[in-house]
C-alpha cells in the first residue's frame, strides 16, 4: 500500500490548495505589485529615479508593506490552515481518519510551507529572469537578490511556525492570530518594560543600557520594523547573517514544539481558547504581571510618585486578570465567587514578584567598584551619549587616577542622593571598564545642586574635558587646508575664517589651554554672546559615525580672546551690541506660528505696535534673551548694521523696558 | 469488536463517562440509549479514537483505537452533527475517502448511487439535511467498514429513507458481519433493528440486555383472586412492580412464562390475564429510580 506510507498524497493537497490557496494567490499578487512590478516599469527610466542603496528594501519597493506582508500573510496561512482542529465538527472528522496525528500535521505544514514560500520564490524567479534578459544593475545585484530571497523565505517559515505552535496550544482561531503576534513582539516587551520597572525600583539601573543591549534581536517584528530604507547611511541590511540563523533555528524549535503539543492535545478543546490546561494559570497570571508592569510604568512616569506607580500596579494587574479570565471563559460575565478567589491568589502572586524581584538588585545598588579594579571611567548624561562615542571609535576614556578617584566619589554621592522616580534633576550616566574586562553601568536623576561638589571635581580634570570636547585631540593638519571658521551664534554679522596651518595652530592651542582651564560654571553658563567655531571639513552631522569637532566659545575663554584680539580678529568673530543698527519688538499673536511667518505678517501690516531699540545698553539686556517655542509674547528682530536680512526670534522673557512698553 | 473496559473521560474537571464498561460482539447490532448529557457521544468520540480516555481501556477489533491506522481504516464514525469538506461534491469527497481508505469500494459507490439518486457532482452543502445524511451513509458504505459507529444516525430521515438505510445496514451485517454502534436517545428509533442495548445515564451503564431475551423475560399479569393470595405471590414469583384496582391485581413479573402461568394459575384465579411487556415498560420497571429519570429516552 505505497500511498498509505507516501507523505503528500493527491487529494490532502488539494484539499489545502482548495482551502487556503487564496492566501497564496494574493501574496504573490502583493509582492509581485510591490517589486518585480516595480522594476519592470522603471528600468527604461532610471535617470529621473533617486539613487537606490539598498537593494530589494529601498523605499522604491515599499519596504514597509513588504514588512507588512511577511508578517501578515504566513500569520493568515497557518490560521486557516490550523483552523481544522479549531472546530469541532471538522477536528472530529479530520481525527476519525485513519491518519495519525503526526502525519496530519506533517501534511498541514507542508501544504502551508509551500503556499507560504511559493508567493516569495516566484517573485524571486521572476526577478532573476528581469536579471537575466535586461540589465538591472541599477535596482539589484544578484547578491542582494539572493539576500532578499533568503530573508523572506527565513521570516516567512519563522512567523508561519510560530502560528502553527501557538494554533497548536488554543482553540479558537482568532485567539490563535492575536497570540501570534503577542509571541513574535513579547520577548522584547516584556525585556523593555522589565528594564524600566526595574530602573523605577533600582537607583543606579541603567534602563536605556539595558533596553539596547537586546530589544532588537528579541523580536523578528522589531528587528525588521527597525529599518527604515528613507534613512541614509544605514546600508546595512534589515537583519544580518547570524539573526537569520537564529530565526531558522526558531522556526524549527517551534515546529517540534507544535508537534510535541499537536500530538498531546485533548481535541475535546476545540473553541476553548487555550487547550493546554496547564498554561492556563501561566497564561492569567503573565498577562496580569505584564499589564501591572505596563500600567506601572505608565503612571510612574506620568505622576512620578510611589503612590501612582502602586496604582498603576493595582489597575493594571487587574485589567490584566479580568481581560485573561474573559478570555478563557469566553464571555465577559466573570463575576462570580470563584473568580474572586482566583483574584486573590494572582494578586498575591504578582505582588509577591513585583516586591521581591527587586531585593535581589539592592546589593547592586550599593555596589561602588574599587580604584585598583576601574581601568577607564566615562562620565556622561546617558547611555546614548555612550553609544555615540563608541561609534565615532574616539579612545579618550578617562585613566587619570584623579579622575577615576573622583568619578567614584561622585558615584558614592549619585547614591546617597538619588531616590528613583524622583521628577527632575540631570541624568547622570557613568560607565567603568573593569582591569578584568567587564562593563559596569549605572545611571542616575539627581539635581545637579545635589553633587555640586563632586560633579565640579571631575568635570574640572584634564581627562573629563578630553573625553568631552572632541576639539581636545583636533590638530592643524585634520583640519586642514579648508580651515576653520568662528562666526556669532546670533546673527552672523561677520566672521572669521582661518586657513593658515599656522593660525589654526595656534588658535586650536589656546581654545584647549582656555578648555583645561575653564571651571564647572563657566562650563555650565554662557558669558557674553557665543561665537561658534566650526571645523570646514567637519563631516556630515548627519552622519552618525562621525565625530563633531565644532566648539561654541564665550568671554570665558580668555587666551583665545587675547590672541584674537592680537590678531585684530576679535571683533569680526564675537557679536557685539554696535554691530546691531537696532532691535525691534513686537507683540506675538495667537496665529503665530513661527518668528519668520510673524515677521511677514507685521511687514504686510500697518500701524502695528512695535517698541524699536537703539542704544547699546538696551541692545546688550536684548541680546540675553533665548528663542522660545512655547508662550511666546514678543517677537525680536535684531536688524544688523549692515541692513542684512533681519535675525528673528520668538521670546517669553523680555526686558523690563519691554514689557513696560507694552503693558502700557 | 468493540470492548470498552472500565473507561473514565473528563473535560477539564467534569467527569463526563465513570468506568463504562461494554461489549459489542462481531456481527451485532449494538444501540446505545441515554439521554442528553449522559455521555453517548463522548463514549462515540472515544470508541472511534478521536478522544483519549483518562483510564481504561478502548479496544476495537482486538486493538487499542486512539491514534491506530490501522483499527482506523475498517471503522468509520458518523457524527450526529456531520461533517464535509468546504465546497466539496460527494464526487470529490468519494476521491477523498479513496485516496484514505483502503477498503475502499468503488462499485459499491456506483451501486450505491442508484439507491440515494443523489447527484454526485452537487456541492454537498447545498443539499438538505436529510440528503447530506443519505451523503454521509453513502461514504460510509462504500469504505466496506468492518465497524461501523453512528450517532444520532436517524435524525433528519424521511420514513422511507430511514427504511431503506436500515436494511442496507441489515443487509451489511449479514452479508459480512459488520458490526454496528447506533447511538440514540429514542429507544424507538432503534428497537426494530438492535440486538442489544445498553443505557447509558450520567456516565455509566446502568444496564445492557439482549433484545429478545428481554421480552420473554418480563410480564405484566392482571389477576383477580377470591381470598388474599398476595404473599404467596410474593414469595414465589419476582414481581417487580404491583398496583391494585379494586380486586383487580396488576404485577410486573420476571421469569420465564410457562412458570408463571402454573404458579398462578395452581392459586386458582377468578380472572388472568398475562401479556407481554413494550421494552419501555421493561426499562422503567427494571430501573426502577433511575428508569423514572431516563423516561424519556424510553418515549
Amino acid at each position: 500500500m505505497p500511498s498509505r506510507t507516501f507523505l503528500l498524497k493527491k487529494e490532502w493537497m488539494k484539499q489545502d490548495f482548495r482551502n487556503v490557496g487564496w492566501i497564496s494567490i494574493v501574496y504573490f499578487v502583493a509582492l509581485a505589485f510591490l517589486v518585480p512590478l516595480q522594476v519592470a516599469m522603471k528600468v527604461d527610466d532610471t535617470a529621473r529615479l533617486m539613487p537606490v542603496d539598498q537593494g530589494l528594501f529601498s523605499s522604491m519597493f515599499s519596504y514597509e508593506f513588504q514588512v507588512i506582508l511577511l508578517f501578515l500573510m504566513p500569520v493568515l496561512m497557518s490560521v486557516f490552515l490550523m483552523r481544522y482542529m479549531h472546530v469541532k465538527s471538522s477536528s472530529d472528522f479530520m481525527h476519525s481518519l485513519p491518519i495519525r496525528r503526526e502525519k496530519l500535521f506533517n501534511q498541514r505544514v507542508v501544504s502551508g510551507i509551500v503556499l507560504v514560500l511559493a508567493p516569495v520564490l516566484l517573485n524571486s524567479l521572476l526577478l532573476l529572469l528581469f536579471y537575466i534578459a535586461t540589465d538591472v544593475s541599477y535596482f539589484y545585484s544578484l547578491t542582494e537578490l539572493g539576500y532578499w530571497t533568503l530573508l523572506m523565505v527565513i521570516i516567512s517559515l519563522l512567523v508561519f511556525m510560530s502560528g502553527v505552535f501557538v494554533g497548536t496550544l488554543t482553540g479558537l482561531s482568532a485567539v490563535q492570530g492575536v497570540l501570534t503576534y503577542i509571541l513574535l513582539f513579547f520577548p522584547a516587551g516584556i525585556y523593555l518594560i522589565v528594564g524600566f520597572n526595574v530602573s523605577l525600583m533600582v537607583s543606579g539601573f541603567s534602563a536605556d543600557y539595558f533596553a539596547e543591549q537586546g530589544v532588537n534581536n528579541l523580536s523578528p517584528l522589531m528587528d525588521l520594523f527597525n529599518f527604515s530604507p528613507a534613512m541614509q547611511n544605514q546600508t546595512e541590511p534589515p537583519s544580518d547573517y547570524g539573526m537569520l540563523l537564529i530565526y531558522l533555528v526558531a522556526a524549527i524549535i517551534f515546529y517540534i514544539l507544535a508537534l510535541f503539543t499537536y500530538k498531546k492535545r485533548a481535541l475535546e478543546t476545540a473553541a476553548q481558547a487555550l487547550s493546554v490546561s496547564w498554561l492556563k494559570p501561566i497564561f492569567t497570571f503573565g498577562v496580569s504581571f505584564c499589564t501591572a508592569l505596563a500600567f506601572g510604568v505608565y503612571f510612574a512616569e506620568t505622576a512620578f510618585s510611589f503612590t501612582w506607580l502602586i496604582f498603576g500596579y493595582v489597575l493594571g494587574g487587574s485589567i490584566g486578570f479580568l481581560l485573561s479570565t474573559m478570555l478563557l471563559e469566553k464571555t465577559w460575565r466573570i463575576w462570580h465567587k470563584q473568580t474572586a478567589k482566583r483574584f486573590s491568589i494572582y494578586a498575591g502572586a504578582v505582588a509577591i514578584v513585583l516586591l521581591v524581584a527587586p531585593l535581589a538588585m539592592l546589593p547592586s545598588e550599593n555596589y561602588v567598584p574599587n580604584r585598583s579594579e576601574v581601568e577607564s571611567v566615562y562620565l556622561g548624561n546617558h547611555y546614548f551619549g555612550y553609544e555615540e562615542y563608541q561609534r565615532t571609535e574616539r579612545d579618550v576614556l578617562m585613566t587619570s587616577d584623579d579622575a577615576i578617584e573622583k568619578t567614584i566619589a561622585l558615584h558614592e554621592s549619585l547614591i546617597d542622593e538619588s531616590r528613583p522616580l524622583s521628577e527632575g534633576g540631570r541624568n547622570q550616566f557613568i560607565m567603568y571598564r573593569l582591569n578584568n574586562g567587564k562593563e559596569v553601568y549605572r545611571q542616575y536623576q539627581v539635581a545637579n545642586q545635589k553633587v555640586e561638589k563632586e560633579l565640579a571635581a571631575v568635570m574640572e580634570t584634564e581627562a573629563y574635558k578630553e573625553l568631552t570636547y572632541p576639539i581636545m585631540q583636533l590638530t592643524s593638519e585634520m583640519v586642514g587646508k579648508s580651515g576653520l571658521i568662528i562666526e556669532p551664534r546670533l546673527v552672523t554679522v561677520s566672521n572669521v575664517k582661518l586657513t593658515e596651518s599656522e593660525d589654526v595652530s595656534q588658535f586650536l592651542e589656546s581654545v584647549k589651554e582656555d578648555l583645561y582651564n575653564l571651571t564647572y560654571e563657566e562650563m555650565n553658563e554662557t558669558k557674553g554672546q557665543p561665537s561658534y567655531v566650526n571645523i570646514l571639513n567637519d563631516p556630515n552631522p548627519y552622519d552618525n559615525n562621525s565625530i563633531s569637532y565644532g566648539l561654541s566659545i564665550d568671554q570665558s575663554y580668555a587666551q583665545t580672546i587675547s590672541w584674537l584680539k592680537e590678531r585684530e580678529l576679535y571683533d569680526d568673530a564675537f557679536l557685539e551690541a554696535d554691530d546691531i543698527d537696532r532691535i525691534e519688538f513686537y507683540r506675538w499673536e495667537d496665529g503665530y506660528n513661527h518668528p519668520d511667518e510673524a515677521w511677514s505678517t507685521i511687514q504686510d501690516q500697518e500701524g502695528v505696535d512695535k517698541l524699536s531699540v537703539s542704544d547699546v545698553p538696551k541692545i546688550e539686556k536684548a541680546l540675553q534673551s533665548e528663542q522660545e517655542w512655547q508662550n511666546i509674547k514678543y517677537l525680536m528682530a535684531i536688524i544688523p548694521n549692515n541692513e542684512t536680512e533681519p535675525r528673528l526670534l520668538g521670546i517669553s522673557e523680555a526686558p523690563a523696558y519691554v514689557n513696560d512698553h507694552f503693558n502700557e | 469488536m468493540i470492548e470498552v473496559q472500565d473507561v473514565t473521560k473528563s473535560f477539564e474537571k467534569e467527569p463526563v463517562l465513570n468506568n463504562v464498561s461494554f461489549t459489542v460482539k462481531r456481527g451485532s447490532i449494538y444501540g446505545l440509549l441515554g439521554s442528553n448529557g449522559a455521555g453517548k457521544t463522548t463514549l462515540l468520540r472515544t470508541i472511534a479514537g478521536i478522544l483519549k480516555q483518562q483510564s481504561g481501556e478502548v479496544n476495537v477489533l482486538d486493538q487499542s483505537v486512539f491514534e491506530n491506522e490501522d483499527v482506523k481504516q475498517k471503522l468509520i464514525f458518523m457524527p450526529d452533527s456531520l461533517y464535509f469538506l468546504p465546497q466539496y461534491t460527494a464526487r470529490q469527497m468519494a476521491s477523498y475517502y479513496q485516496e484514505i481508505f483502503d477498503s475502499w469500494n468503488e462499485d459499491r459507490f456506483q451501486k450505491l448511487k442508484a439507491v440515494f439518486q443523489l447527484d454526485e457532482n452537487k456541492k454537498i452543502s447545498k443539499f438538505s439535511k436529510g440528503m447530506q445524511r443519505q451523503v454521509a451513509f453513502w461514504l460510509s458504505l462504500s469504505v466496506m467498514p468492518e465497524v461501523l459507529v453512528l450517532d444520532e444516525p436517524f435524525d433528519g430521515l424521511d420514513a422511507v429513507m430511514r427504511q431503506k438505510i436500515r436494511n442496507l445496514l441489515i443487509q451489511d451485517v449479514a452479508d459480512r458481519e459488520m458490526t454496528i454502534l447506533i447511538s440514540s436517545h429514542n429507544l424507538r428509533e432503534v428497537e426494530d433493528i438492535c440486538d442489544h442495548v445498553g443505557i447509558l445515564h450520567k456516565g455509566e451503564v446502568l444496564l445492557e440486555r439482549e433484545l429478545d431475551d428481554l421480552k420473554s423475560d418480563f410480564h405484566k399479569v392482571q389477576v383477580a383472586f377470591k381470598e388474599d393470595n398476595k404473599e404467596i405471590l410474593h414469595e414465589q414469583l419476582d414481581i417487580l412492580h404491583h398496583t391494585s384496582r379494586g380486586s383487580v391485581q396488576l404485577y410486573i413479573v420476571r421469569g420465564a412464562e410457562s412458570q408463571v402461568k402454573e404458579t398462578i394459575q395452581a392459586l386458582q384465579p377468578v380472572v388472568f390475564d398475562l401479556l407481554p411487556l413494550t421494552l419501555e415498560e421493561i426499562f422503567i420497571y427494571e430501573l426502577g429510580g433511575a428508569g423514572y429519570a431516563i423516561e424519556n429516552i424510553l418515549t
